[in-house]
């Protein structure tokens, strides 16, 4: 078939990639940073040539044969292409934002590998249609994920890490019983030989496990708003962009693509992702921390996505894949704002910050957009996303739970709204701070104008993500 | 199983039990390579006794032959380290063994 | 060519030791060092030699003798090597190649003595991997034992003395287990070749000493398991690894409790003890209780080379559980991971010889943040670990991977998912040693520290690839395994 090499690049140029730039940041910092940034639009660029062939129908395929059905393969279907472009996409933008923000720190150049190795492995993931690889790559991004988190190498900051780590590969463990309970049944981890199959409902508790332990919902949620000790740009592709999406990408290709579920699932599911929103909501309305304000509200977010993707109808799936598209944009934008008041300011409570939009206009102005995209404010992205999502819910088996996620936007609509006044408005506490660096300054206004691009010709995303819906044939 | 059998196989459990019960019993270093060379001198009595049973003595000789070589040697190394030991602590008593813990 | 191929496992650590002993004691260390790599390499090559004569004459096993002929009387020592002995006869070259290149460093004086027991080791491991008859399984079994245990006392300290004796009484008990279980069994069969071993019992349960044939079974399992150090036998093991010198303890937990306790197992459940569910199940068991109760015990460890002697109990734990299948699959899994184990936990104990050559302690607490100072010994480890945690595309994983689907698919689901799962104890010990040596701040009586040079960060760095090349070539392994018809 055509165009494999496509994928190829796409993959492997993050993924290989990543282990030249330290050898190339011993010398020459600054080629490692560009060429981080060229690995990771390497492949948003890929993905990008390889989309109409993908929405054509005849997806590009590369498979591999090996014995004891270990046969493995990637597939450049539509939603793995989406998937691609956005987390590429919000990547770039922040790898860009690093340049500014990271250049004083040490581990530079471990900082850039692992970046660049996790785009890479989320790459692997998207395309993988073998169960093996996707415990694979989910497991790199596991590892990257530990030393990002452990970035400032402090005692506190390390036992976080460790405890993301712990939990997400605890979770990954019993995914992976899961799988082999899936291999011993089927004979085969090649998820096209399987398509179509129905699963047992300890397989799929146990894979359930795993993707709530990487997509941070409850109960397995404690270790992101810990991971908040990261550098920002650390926080923003962990919480925003890359690794919680893994989670809900996998439910949506297992669970949508492959596996028949059973019923109870269709109203489990957006039940665990209901409870997950509002907890995580009124969290993030007592939190003082910014950046905990801004992750409690990524876990909030993400009950949205599965609510999207599991209720069942297909309005509510096109939106949840929508819906990861545009949060990956805002909430990018909003860790990386984040990321600009606490480099100015030195701290993360919002108590001690105050008129900050006076100073900070740029991010200010930017901090706005990425919010109202989050809260859900036409015309901004976030809006259509999420009334699909609640449309679809309202139109599934159990209309009763668009309820929960009705009261959840609301006081997302809040706790942004507390955080934004107290950080921008009121008082002025930091008269003689400065805007971050044009890397980062730049880098959140794009994300900020991509939220509002996003919302108002949304009907190019939209088209997209409904007809990937529609091409699987579920409904 | 003739009376013999019976003997020789009581003979050697009764050693062994005894090699083991000094084991467990005593603290004293020598004494422990003592109560292993005793079980293991049962157990070359088991090794002719096997032979015998099927009749392939000759067999039965040459391991055990070979055993006693070994177990010199294993007792030699035993014996050195309790020197070693002896010249460290300035006893033989296992109660001072406890430099490694986990 | 392959006549010296197969006679230089045996031959070539006799002539060495004989060589050895010509050179005058003050000047021959570096001699006697390098003698010692060029046995060991000469060793890799010929494993790889006799294993790609193995497939180009599509044969399972090349027998050969020593000094005697081939057609010599019942009893008397004939060998023959397999894919598996190969495999583990080309870890044992690359392990003591490893712990010379770690010696060379961190043995000073003792060189000739260290490497003339080395010498003796490899020729009781070989030994080990090539007999085919159980009585000269206990002679081998017997040489290695000893040398180990003055290889440990090398040093002549307090610890070390200790942790050899320790050693010494608990392999003087196996020996006494497996060899009155061998008196025994041969009661029973009138031979201790394997295979007519394997007639002999293949329908014990009418034997005219059937219940002495069971307490032979139940000492041989429990004086093999004590040579493997398989909980609850394994009292002996974190002393003897804690307390060795360095450069011996990279080779006792590479490889010489492997081939004494889990080769032989192995060895002796594929050729004598066939078809006997009873003991499979035993081992089974007691695998299980080995890998959680390894990995938790290492949890709670405040000694960088006695995690790692725990993480050992662990590991072999997996070995022995995929052997206990009793299918194929079972058994190419346990190769493989014997094989893994024998890179990752090298590479772990190169790495604890580096830290504790550079810093002069392995007490976690008192160590941190070492990364900034020590960068390929703390990249090292992380790849060894993770490959141990089974972490993927790392070698360890897709061993592991097998063992496990092996056991759920013929033995027992609940088997399959307790090992699987016990992996996140092996990743919780894992960070706790990464937190505390190399990740987290440096601390302050650190900052003068420098990486271990020379040959000890050469053989971390060459053992890491092989662990990196091993996980990523694996779907080419699998292929080319599944192609000689192996799996």
């Amino acid at each position: 078939m055509e165009g494999q090499g496509i994928i190829f690049i796409c993959i492997f140029v993050p993924l290989i990639g990543a282990f030249l730039l330290p050898i190339i940041g011993r010398f020459m910092p600054r080629l490692r940073n560009i060429l981080a940034l060229l690995f990771v639009l390497t492949a948003f660029i890929s993905a990008a040539i390889a989309l109409p062939q993908a929405l054509s129908g005849t997806p590009i395929l590369w498979q591999m044969e090996l014995p004891l059905g270990f046969t493995m393969g990637f597939l450049a279907d539509g939603l793995a292409v989406f998937m691609a472009m956005t987390s590429s996409l919000v990547a770039s933008i922040i790898v860009f934002y690093s340049f500014g923000y990271i250049e004083h720190y040490p581990n530079q150049n471990e900082y850039y590998m692992m970046v660049v190795l996790f785009i890479g492995s989320m790459m692997g993931l998207v395309f993988s249609t073998n169960l093996l690889l996707i415990y694979l790559f989910w497991e790199i991004s596991a590892v990257c994920c530990w030393r990002l988190i452990g970035f400032y190498r402090g005692k506190d900051i390390v036992l976080r890490a460790d405890k993301a780590f712990l939990v997400t590969v605890g979770g990954a463990l019993l995914m992976l019983i899961g799988f082999i309970s899936i291999y011993v049944q089927t004979g085969t981890f090649n998820l096209l030989d399987m398509q179509g199959n129905a699963i047992s409902n300890a397989a799929m508790v146990l894979i359930l496990f795993g993707i709530l332990s990487k997509s941070a919902t409850l109960p397995l949620h404690t270790w992101l708003p810990d991971a908040g000790v990261a550098p920002s740009p650390v926080t923003s592709l962990l919480h925003a962009a890359v690794l919680v999406k893994i989670g809900v990408y996998v439910y949506a290709r297992l669970f949508l693509v492959n596996f028949q579920l059973d019923a109870v699932w269709e109203t489990a599911v957006p039940v665990i992702a209901g409870v997950s929103a509002l907890v995580s909501a009124g969290a993030a309305m007592i939190e003082t921390d910014i950046k905990r304000i801004i992750a409690y509200s990524t876990i909030s977010q993400l009950g949205f996505i599965f609510l999207g993707l599991s209720c069942g109808t297909m309005v509510g799936a096109a939106g949840g894949l929508l819906y990861i598209l545009m949060h990956s944009l805002a909430k990018g934008g909003l860790f990386l704002c984040a990321g600009i008041v606490e480099h100015s300011t030195h701290t993360k409570d919002i108590n001690k910050m105050g008129g900050l939009a006076k100073c900070l206009p740029i991010t200010a102005v930017a901090f706005a957009c990425c919010a109202f995209s989050v809260m859900g404010i036409p015309p901004f992205g976030g809006f259509f996303a999420k009334f699909m999502v609640i449309n679809g819910a309202a139109t599934s088996a159990s209309p009763w739970v668009s309820v929960i996620f009705i009261i959840g936007a609301v006081m997302t609509i809040i706790y942004l709204l507390r955080v934004f006044i107290k950080v921008f408005f009121g008082e002025i506490t930091h008269p003689d701070i400065k805007e971050g660096s044009w890397e980062m300054v730049s880098s959140v206004s794009i994300l900020a104008a991509l939220s509002l691009l996003g919302g108002i010709f949304i009907n190019l995303p939209s088209y997209v993500t409904t007809f990937i819906i529609e091409s699987l044939g579920r409904w | 199983m003739n009376i013999v059998s019976a003997i020789i196989l009581t003979a050697a459990l009764l050693m062994i039990i005894a090699g083991m019960f000094c084991l467990v019993r005593t603290y004293n270093l020598i004494r422990i390579i003592i109560a292993i060379e005793l079980a293991m001198k049962a157990i070359t009595l088991l090794l002719v006794f096997s032979g015998w049973v099927n009749g392939n003595l000759a067999l039965a000789q040459t391991f055990v032959i070979t055993m006693i070589v070994l177990e010199v040697i294993v007792a030699v190394v035993a014996a050195g380290i309790i020197v070693s030991l002896y010249r460290k602590n300035g006893n033989v008593d296992i109660r001072e063994l406890t430099n490694l813990k986990g | 060519m392959i006549t010296f191929a197969t006679i230089s496992f045996l031959g070539l650590p006799l002539l060495a030791i004989l060589l050895l002993n010509i050179v005058r004691k003050e000047t021959g260390g570096t001699i006697s060092i390098n003698i010692g790599f060029v046995v060991s390499i000469i060793q890799m090559i010929a494993a790889v030699v006799c294993l790609s004569l193995l497939w180009l004459h599509g044969k399972d096993f090349i027998e050969f003798s020593l000094f005697w002929d081939m057609n010599a009387t019942l009893g008397s020592a004939r060998f023959s090597v397999d894919l598996f002995s190969l495999v583990v006869l080309f870890c044992i070259g690359m392990v003591s190649l490893a712990s010379l290149l770690t010696a060379k460093k961190t043995i000073g004086a003792k060189a000739l003595n260290y490497t003339n027991l080395l010498m003796v080791i490899m020729l009781g491991m070989n030994g080990i991997a090539v007999v085919t008859d159980l009585f000269s399984l206990y002679v081998f079994l017997e040489i290695t034992g000893i040398a180990s245990f003055v290889m440990i006392a090398l040093l002549h300290d307090k610890r070390g003395l200790e942790g050899a004796f320790k050693y010494l009484v608990m392999s003087a008990i196996a020996s006494a287990l497996i060899l009155g279980s061998l008196a025994l069994i041969f009661t029973q069969t009138g031979s201790l070749v394997y295979g007519d071993v394997a007639n002999a019992l293949a329908d014990w349960r009418n034997a005219q000493y059937a219940p002495l044939l069971v307490v032979a079974f139940v000492a041989f399992i429990a004086g093999f398991s004590i040579k493997a150090g398989i909980a609850p036998f394994h009292g002996w093991l974190p002393d003897a690894y804690q307390s060795a010198p360095a450069s011996v303890s990279v080779l006792l937990g590479g490889i010489v409790t492997k081939m004494a306790g889990v080769y032989a197992i192995i060895r002796v459940l594929n050729s004598v003890f066939v078809s006997m569910p009873m003991i499979n199940q035993t081992l089974l068991i007691l695998g299980l209780i080995s890998i959680v109760f390894g990995a938790v015990a290492a949890c709670g460890q405040r000694d960088f080379k006695r995690i790692l002697a725990y993480s050992s109990i662990s590991q072999i734990g997996y070995i022995i559980i995929g052997i206990a299948s009793g299918s194929l699959l079972g058994f190419v899994g346990a190769m493989l991971h014997f094989f893994n184990h024998a890179t990752f936990k090298t590479t772990l104990f190169v790495n604890s010889a580096a830290v504790e050559a550079q810093t002069g302690t392995t007490d976690i607490d008192q160590l941190g943040g070492l990364q900034a100072r020590m960068p390929v010994t703390a990249v090292s480890s992380i790849l060894a670990f993770l490959s141990m945690a089974g972490i993927p595309p790392l070698a360890g994983f897709w061993s592991k991977l097998l063992i496990i689907i092996a056991v759920w698919q013929s033995a027992s689901v609940a088997g399959g998912a307790i090992a699987l799962a016990a992996s996140i104890f092996t990743a919780a010990y894992f960070l706790i040693l990464q937190r505390k040596v190399f990740f987290g701040p440096l601390e302050d009586h650190l900052t003068e520290i420098t990486e271990a040079k020379g040959t000890i960060s050469l053989a971390a760095v060459l053992l890491s690839i092989v662990t990196v090349a091993f996980g990523v070539l694996f779907p080419v392994i699998l292929n080319f395994l599944h192609l000689q018809g192996i799996l």
